[in-house]
């Protein structure tokens, strides 16, 4: 089985530039839970496809500005 | 902490409560033996309070976490209550993926029960303590389920 890829993000950062906007505000414009959203940020939650492109949808940035991989 | 994982939390003490409950009235039942009716009457009347157990602990939780959001986030604010109380509480693929998982030990839990109370019968248990291996294995089934949803929530069991 391959090694799991570890998966960061910027959430916490696109969050501060995009007029401070609160966890509660994104969760909301992504149709996600807030715990969804502080699991995302501590990186313990890496979200499905369809959720990172809606996360970066709400940003306004391709989905590689919000997500990147550390190689295994 | 998050709104399931809190709403786990009652359930495992409603869970707790209602099994101390169980053990307290078996216990009284002096006399009963081996009557498999008389058991199987007593087990369904408690899984009839299980019932009414988990949708009591669901209403005063959500009250409660009500007050709790308007006492410490929101104050006075009702749109803002509603608004954090949505987003506590909204139904997404992590939330779905922990249930997935959650059931699936509840699954495992009750499984190995199953197979320990058929391994006991063999052995030459009483039918009566087969039934009470099984039961006991859906209790520990129902706290293992929520034990592993807090863990997957507050620690991020669930990689997605």
């Amino acid at each position: 089985m391959a090694e799991r890829l570890r998966i960061t993000n910027n959430i916490r950062r696109l969050r501060f530039f995009a007029d401070e906007m609160t966890q509660l505000e994104l969760a909301e414009r992504i149709g996600a839970s807030r715990q969804t959203i502080v699991n995302l940020e501590a990186g313990k939650y890496s979200p499905s496809l369809e959720l990172a492109f809606r996360i970066a949808d709400a940003f306004g940035v391709p989905i590689g500005e919000v997500f990147a991989h550390e190689p295994a | 902490m998050s709104y399931r994982s809190k709403r786990s939390i009652a359930y495992i003490v409603g869970v707790v409560a209602l099994v101390a409950a169980y053990v307290v009235v078996a216990l009284g039942r002096s006399g009963t033996g081996a009557d498999l009716r008389s058991w199987a009457t007593l087990m369904l009347i408690f899984a009839g309070l299980w019932v009414v157990v988990l949708v009591v602990v669901q209403m005063v939780f959500h009250v409660g976490l009500a007050v709790g959001v308007a006492a410490t986030e929101a104050r006075e604010d009702t749109s803002q209550v509603e608004r954090i109380m949505r987003a506590s509480m909204a139904d997404d693929e992590q939330n779905s993926l922990i249930e997935l998982r959650a059931g699936r030990v509840d699954a495992i839990v009750v499984g190995l029960g199953l197979v320990v109370a058929l391994a006991a019968m063999a052995l030459g248990a009483s039918a009566v303590a087969g039934l009470h291996v099984q039961l006991a294995a859906v209790a520990v089934g129902s706290l293992a389920e929520n034990v592993w949803t807090i863990v997957a929530h507050e620690g991020g069991g669930a990689r997605g």
